[in-house]
């Protein structure tokens, strides 16, 4: 019998339709076609609820826990390496959120984190605002939290030249809708935009304007999504990995105060000879890619600007088969 | 007759649980070694042992246990393990921990098991009750802790509901771990060093003598067990430390392997390498010879230093001392073995066996020697070779060749008998070349010989013309004396063609002027003077 009983993650219905009706398919689907074995990195809380699940499908976990609120802040992680231990997984568990770890190369304990082989399915989660900077935990340095997103496609691209492969990964991506007005417009406006996302930004300001200040709450999804979706292009441009995004899943956790964004991501790293990566599909923003998670499963849900069109695929396997052909020859992924 | 004793429940407190542990176990690590000695009991082929801040994970693929083994295990100091087959055998290990961590976990099944069973110790509620009982034994209160009490109270045995087994092994997860071990339980290096110590691990792969000494550990049925280590996110396969760079040249004496008994008893065997180049080895740790038990080492690498008659072969040698015999134990404190009839018998067979070895190795160094002689001497050889034609005026010099010449003939002789066996055709190129050498050397000085015999004539005949006066012929050849090949052609009135001049001038100019030194030159003048005199009175 353990005497800790407390767990640091708390799941709900919506949640849980996300993990097994949106990612699990998907990811059975490429580990069952191209015979690939996870290397796990994320937040899987206490209790592994997803690393239960996929358990079959996971090689190795790489974890992050949160410092518990309680007087013995270690217990959650405490818990966590236990029962990752008692799982029988071949793990790593880090004290600290993934972004401090990730961008400070340490944990709270101070155990060294350094990335050593390609990570092939990220599940993160960014609970607090996304543009929000990081207390760290020396106090010297200050980062952004999404900074911590261009520090692991670094990471990934030094692996997979030292290694070779595997040359793909999974990007499951969570993030709260809530940021503040004027710097999401401030971004919005800047010049250094892409065409794609000034083009959707002034469709969905016409129908729907951001205020010129005060936090958007779970409102204006369309300019989270602009943003994320800016933001992502150029750090995956960067190292010169080529993207599938899925559609934008949207869901209330715990709170119905803001809702959460998911996306999922496949990416797989360019060769030297083709430098300019692809993303898929070529107009994401505008194309229809929202989703909504209620009470009677996963429904489209347009944001301003996008076509709306329900003739269209809701499986993640319909929509990965549609650009399979990039990702994949002979059976493997490529 | 003296009265028994009886002794109940209440004559055993609750104390002797960390007497016990502490006193067995004084290295913190020393719960590892345990773990890890019940996984090799258990026949397994591989272990995992994974630490990180909070929990330490030894996992086999062994054969487990089922329910009613897995009581037997918690017993304290009963063991249905057989002294002579397994390491562990004092019923005592399990509660190793105790001064590691607050609480054991270990999950355990057979192959014929349908659930995994589980042995859980809450070792921190001892330690509080335990504490407890000091406070109560202050205010002269009576103990109240009873071994048997205690231990009713922190250990159980269930089957294990979550069924975390889903195959035959055993899994032992020790949380909470006390804070006082986490630098060295989290200090790779020393945590390698420790598992070299106490486990039969494999060799490095890249070793190249890891397949011919793992073969022969096969041959003699001792076991090998593959150990990955994880501590934080670095993991590895741990193995035995030999690696082909601690020898001089790579390694190139393949083990001997030696085995070592009386006419009573075999003790075990040992495989030893010695370096290749007459030199002590590079990596002091790996010095001398490791007696090994089981996977545990007995002392250190200086244990049979003294019974070498010459220590620098202790230095000079690796390699371990592989002990088979059941009656040979390691005593506690793993430094020698338990003293019984059997160990000073094993110990009257060292000189024996380290006088073995000694001459083998001693044969293979005097190879090494000469091999290393005959190679040094081709080089020397090839060298003056090439320098002689360049110095065969230069008597100083050629003397010099001469003796260094004497000197290698007599290295050559003194190696001639290994070196015809091991390096024939090498020995045959030297003694060649030496010969060579030798006779030009020979020829060279006898030639300077009558250059000197020839210069004193001259000398005694300019000794002479000084004192008398000078003939017409004399005076003569004085007043012309040669600037150079032709002009000396010129003054004898020596004739040739046009071809022939063109060719003495380059010769004169590109060749002798370079080569010799003035003095030489003119010295070269008066011999062909000499030899145009004799022909012109002939």
């Amino acid at each position: 019998m353990s005497k800790l009983n407390s767990s640091s993650f708390q799941d709900n219905p919506n949640k849980k339709i996300v993990r097994e009706d949106w990612n699990t398919p998907f990811l059975r689907y490429i580990h069952d076609k191209y015979n690939i074995k996870y290397r796990y990195m994320g937040f899987p809380g206490t209790d592994l609820i997803d690393v239960r699940l996929w358990k079959d499908m996971i090689e190795e976990v790489i974890a992050f826990e949160l410092l518990s609120p309680e007087v013995d802040y270690r217990i959650w992680v405490k818990q966590l390496r236990l029962n990752l231990k008692k799982l029988g997984i071949q793990g790593v568990a880090y004290l600290g959120s993934f972004e401090e770890v990730v961008i400070l190369g340490k944990d709270y304990d101070g155990l060294p984190y350094k990335q050593n082989k390609v990570i092939t399915l990220y599940n993160l989660d960014f609970c607090n605002e996304i543009g929000s900077s990081i207390e760290t935990i020396d106090h010297r340095k200050k980062a952004l939290r999404y900074e911590a997103i261009r520090v692991i496609l670094r990471d990934q691209k030094r692996c997979f030249q030292k290694t070779g492969e595997p040359s793909y990964f999974i990007i499951l991506l969570t993030i709260r809708n809530q940021i503040d007005a004027g710097k999401i417009k401030k971004f919005l406006s800047s010049s250094n935009l892409l065409a794609e996302t000034s083009s959707y930004c002034s469709i969905c300001e016409s129908i729907n304007p951001i205020p010129e200040s005060g936090p958007l709450v779970g409102t204006h999804a369309w300019s989270l999504k602009a943003f994320l979706y800016d933001t992502l292009i150029g750090y995956f441009k960067n190292p010169n990995i080529s993207t599938l995004f899925f559609p934008v899943v949207k869901y209330y956790g715990r709170s119905r105060r803001s809702p959460m964004f998911h996306w999922m991501m496949f990416c797989k790293f360019g060769f030297e000879e083709s430098a300019n990566p692809n993303f898929f599909p070529a107009r994401y923003l505008e194309t229809i890619n929202s989703l909504c998670v209620d009470s009677s499963g996963i429904n489209i849900r347009c944001e301003p600007g996008e076509t709306e069109n329900n003739s269209q695929d809701l499986s993640p396997v319909g929509w990965f088969q549609q650009f399979e052909s990039f990702f994949s020859s002979n059976g493997r992924l490529v | 007759m003296p009265d028994r004793v009886k002794f109940s429940k209440q004559d055993i407190g609750g104390e002797i649980l960390p007497i016990l542990t502490t006193g067995l176990y004084r290295n913190k690590l020393d719960a590892l070694r345990e773990y890890i000695q019940n996984s090799i009991d258990a026949k397994c082929k591989k272990i995992e042992l994974v630490i990180d801040p909070d929990t330490i994970m030894v996992e086999d693929d062994g054969a487990g246990m089922n329910f009613d083994e897995a009581k037997i295990a918690i017993k304290l100091g009963i063991s249905e393990k057989n002294p002579k087959e397994d390491v562990g055998f004092r019923g005592i290990g399990i509660y190793s921990a105790y001064n590691l961590c607050d609480c054991l976990d270990i999950y355990t099944r057979t192959e014929s098991d349908t659930n995994c069973n589980l042995i859980h110790i809450d070792f921190r509620s001892a330690r509080l009750e335990l504490a407890k009982d000091q406070e109560r034994k202050k205010h002269n209160m009576p103990t109240n802790v009873y071994l048997e009490k205690l231990l009713e109270n922190i250990v159980y045995v269930d089957v294990d509901k979550e069924n975390t087994l889903t195959r035959a092994g055993t899994r032992a997860i020790m949380s909470d771990l006390l804070d006082e071990v986490y630098d060295e339980l989290n200090n790779w290096d020393k945590v390698v060093s420790y598992l070299r110590d106490v486990v039969p691990l494999p060799f490095r792969e890249d070793f190249k003598y890891a397949s011919v000494i793992q073969e022969k550990f096969k041959e003699a049925d001792y076991k090998i067990v593959p150990v990955t280590l994880q501590i934080g996110n670095i993991r590895e396969e741990i193995t035995r430390p030999y690696y082909n760079e601690m020898f001089d040249h790579g390694g190139k004496h393949p083990p001997e392997f030696f085995e070592i008994s009386d006419e009573r008893q075999h003790y075990g065997f040992a495989w030893v390498c010695v370096n290749d180049a007459r030199r002590v080895l590079k990596d002091t740790t790996l010095r001398g010879l490791l007696i090994k038990k089981f996977g545990f080492s007995i002392s250190d690498r200086n244990y049979l230093a003294p019974y070498f008659a010459r220590t620098v072969f202790h230095r000079r040698i690796t390699g371990e001392v592989i002990i088979q015999n059941e009656e040979l134990m390691p005593n506690a404190a793993r430094s020698d073995f338990e003293p019984n009839s059997t160990r000073q018998a094993f110990i009257r067979t060292l000189p024996k066996f380290i006088g073995q070895l000694s001459t083998w190795a001693n044969q293979i160094q005097e190879k090494d020697k000469a091999r290393e002689v005959l190679a040094d001497i081709l080089i020397v050889l090839r060298i003056i070779n090439k320098e002689l034609p360049s110095i065969r005026r230069d008597k100083e010099r050629l003397l010099a060749r001469n003796n260094l010449l004497y000197s290698i003939d007599l290295q050559l002789k003194a190696h001639a008998k290994t070196l015809k066996d091991i390096e024939a055709k090498d020995y045959e190129e030297a003694a060649i070349l030496l010969k060579e050498c030798q006779d030009f050397v020979k020829s060279a000085l006898i030639e300077r010989q009558k250059d000197q015999k020839k210069m004193e004539q001259r000398v005694v005949k300019s000794i002479q013309r000084e004192a008398a006066p000078a003939t017409e012929s004399e005076k003569e050849r004085t007043k012309d004396i040669p600037k150079n090949i032709l002009d000396l052609l010129e003054i004898y009135g020596i004739q040739t063609s046009e071809e022939m001049t063109g060719f003495l001038k380059l010769l004169d100019e590109n060749y002798l002027r370079v080569t010799f030194s003035d003095e030489e030159y003119s010295e070269m003048m008066d011999n062909l003077r000499d030899y145009l005199d004799e022909q012109v009175e002939l």
